[in-house]
């Protein structure tokens, strides 16, 4: 297909003037993610912080043309955008939705593991902050125990806040025996950059589960994101990890963990905790590694 | 904008098939793209006709084995705004289940066509046929488009994609047919040849679509955000007067089709000895058949009835109403619905339309809920009502149930 000259583009694909929060870890992923992936991109938005900062009216942010989802049926509605772009030899294009964790792990779980079934050609993306921070910081499948939230406050007869754990999308999604998933966080921009790019190469179903602090939501000072970031790795509390058709890998191991507690500490959220609860999310962390390894 | 050559281009031939077929066979002719549809009572036919069209390769389209109604709709609607041609189906429970994506498809001003095999809703639970789910979906933005036999299935499938894809419309068709009556029927069924259904449908060439955004290098936000003060209002005063020209469109494409392949169905409304009738029962669907039996009866009898088939109930051909039955002292509206704690949706919206028809009085009629048969006996004894109705100048009740044991 005979392409116009392309319309001059600002640098950046995702562009200054959105209305994220300062020190917003989405923003910042997002931007890794726009500058791999390129020009030749649909990218499609769930409803949630990055839609509302950067799609209102005439203050389009993007330099790709996008569509605005519901928030239950990622999966489907970008299957159907992929499938529609491939009847028209538009086979080059990569189709990317940009969902919340809450629209991806809650309402639209349904519809995303359906497409990793079918192996829709669609790279698809999680943008957790473990809550559906737009709407105000109500607890979702993600919001990692002991997490106070708007929806699971901490009180006498909820001492944790949130008192179940985080649901493991990555592995979910890997089970499905895609041909690519992975977990990704800003502070690690290497391992980050190299996981969409890899995505990107690939076809079929391509799942990316970023973990993006919120200084809104966790409570955290904006200059501390980064930092948040990578401690979360350091503790243990996230796993930085691909998967090729089910075979899961360690893309960074943590050979001596810090304790959670430094990475506790720094939030907001996890406030009301006291040792006591603090020693049970740090078995629990304990035991899933002891796991992993006994899984290997 | 269909990308691949078929291995076959189907001649036109005459086929005893049922109404799932006859929409499967309305849909293949009319080459979608994407085909997205999930199984349920009384439609699973058709998921399974296309199903074996896009396997055969009879239909050059990317055919989803979706996991749900929501998705299958949400699928459709990312691959129109792509700029290509797609097709679902569904009933009942899959059509509430999808409700959601129905506003999105239609505000998102995007020609998908489903066929709906109409059904009963639950609970209790019921498979069979009646009105309730289509009706209730009334305010979803779709064009609704009601067939009465097998070969009107077929035929407005054809029709739905060339009113639908007007530029000026760009609006969703849902064509629906009675399940079971219509669904599991088998009658013959001309099928034309592809030749010919190129000829009248020509492919979608959409003025904006995501492929051609990326085509033309400029890129575009769609389905963003409005607020108050923005262009959200302005949008759906647009989408209320495409729905408002789709009154002449369908008009307009039933007489091009007449021209094309020699059949038409009254656009609209299609009216059976109304002329000079003083009552009239207004229908919508398979019930009509039946109903101009029982007409002919009362016309032997010297009673003076006439059926007047509602083909479009959205829009709502309220000016074609007024002009047809203002002369009419005694119009009934039979329906296989019932909106709870009021009448009907259709005779709602009939007795809207007449409202300022002075000397025209309405009454409604219930029935056939959940597959109950409507017999000619049913019918008879809405007539008999009407006239009853003519003769005393009183209405004894505006809603009656015709059918149950009370």
């Amino acid at each position: 297909m005979s392409k116009k000259e392309p319309a001059p583009r600002e640098d950046t694909l995702f562009m200054q003037g959105h209305t994220m929060c300062a020190g917003c870890g989405v923003a910042v992923a997002v931007n890794h993610v726009m500058d791999i992936l390129g020009e030749e991109t649909v990218v499609l938005f769930t409803p949630g912080c990055l839609s509302a900062a950067s799609t209102i009216e005439d203050n389009y942010r993007f330099q790709v043309t996008s569509a605005h989802m519901g928030l239950v049926h990622a999966g489907a509605f970008s299957a159907g955008v992929s499938a529609g772009l491939s009847q028209q030899g538009l086979d080059d294009i990569t189709v990317a939705p940009l969902a919340g964790d809450g629209a991806t792990a809650d309402i639209g779980l349904q519809a995303v593991s359906a497409a990793a079934e079918r192996n829709d050609d669609v790279l698809y993306f999680t943008m957790d902050n473990e809550a559906y921070a737009n709407t105000g910081v109500q607890g979702s499948a993600t919001t990692p125990q002991g997490a106070a939230t708007t929806t699971t406050p901490a009180g006498t007869r909820a001492p944790y806040g949130k008192n179940t754990g985080k649901k493991d999308l990555f592995r979910i999604i890997s089970e499905h025996k895609v041909p690519y998933a992975a977990t990704a966080t800003p502070g690690y921009q290497r391992d980050f950059r190299k996981k969409v790019k890899k995505a990107k190469e690939k076809d079929g179903f391509r799942f990316i589960h970023m973990f993006d602090p919120c200084p809104e939501g966790w409570r955290h000072p904006e200059d501390k994101t980064i930092e948040i970031s990578k401690l979360a790795v350091e503790t243990g509390m996230w796993a930085l990890a691909e998967s090729e058709y089910g075979e899961i890998e360690l893309t960074r191991n943590v050979p001596n963990r810090e304790p959670v507690e430094t990475y506790l500490k720094l939030q907001g959220r996890f406030d009301h905790l006291d040792d006591e609860q603090i020693e049970v999310i740090q078995e629990q962390v304990d035991e899933y590694w002891e796991q992993y390894e006994e899984d290997k | 904008m269909a990308s691949g050559q078929l291995e076959t281009e189907s001649e036109a031939e005459t086929r005893v098939i049922t109404g799932n077929e006859a929409a499967a066979h309305g849909a293949r002719l009319s080459r979608p793209d994407v085909v997205s549809s999930y199984p349920i009572t009384p439609q699973s036919e058709v998921s399974e006709t296309m199903a074996e069209f896009v396997a055969d390769d009879r239909l050059d389209a990317h055919l989803f084995r979706i996991e749900s109604e929501h998705s299958a709709m949400s699928s459709l609607i990312g691959a129109s705004l792509t700029g290509v041609r797609t097709f679902t189906a569904t009933a009942s429970n899959g059509l509430f289940y999808m409700a959601e994506m129905l506003h999105f498809a239609s505000g998102g001003r995007l020609p998908i066509v489903m066929t709906v095999a109409n059904r009963a809703t639950s609970a209790p639970w019921n498979v069979w046929g009646d009105q309730s789910d289509a009706l209730s979906q009334r305010d979803a933005g779709w064009l609704q488009l009601f067939a009465e036999n097998p070969q009107e299935v077929l035929d407005t499938v054809i029709q739905a994609y060339r009113i639908a894809e007007q530029e000026d419309i760009r609006l969703p068709v849902m064509v629906n047919y009675d399940g079971f009556q219509v669904s599991h029927i088998s009658e013959p069924v001309d099928i034309p040849s592809q030749r010919a259904v190129d000829e009248f449908l020509p492919p979608w060439e959409p003025e904006t679509s995501i492929a051609k955004s990326i085509e033309e290098n400029d890129p575009k936000a769609f389905h963003h955000i409005l607020p108050p003060d923005a262009s959200y209002m302005e949008y759906r005063y647009k989408q209320a007067t495409a729905a408002e020209r789709a009154l002449e469109r369908i008009e307009t494409v039933d007489e091009e089709f007449g021209e094309h392949f020699g059949r038409q169905w009254g656009g609209l409304v299609d009216p059976y000895r109304v002329d000079d009738a003083d009552v009239v029962l207004v229908t919508l669907g398979a019930l009509t058949t039946t109903a101009k039996a029982v007409a002919d009866s009362f016309r032997e009898d010297g009673n003076a009835v006439g059926v007047l088939k509602i083909r479009s109930f959205r829009p709502f051909p309220a000016a074609e109403l007024r002009e047809m039955l203002t002369d009419v002292p005694v119009v009934g509206v039979v329906e296989k619905n019932h909106s709870g704690g009021r009448e009907g949706a259709v005779h709602a919206d009939v007795a809207a339309a007449l409202s300022n028809v002075d000397g025209t009085s309405v009454q409604g009629f219930v029935t056939g809920l959940g597959g109950r048969e409507v017999t000619t006996d049913h019918v008879e004894r809405m007539f008999d009502e009407l006239l009853e109705t003519r003769d005393s100048g009183m209405i004894r009740s505006e809603t009656q149930w015709i059918g149950v044991n009370k």
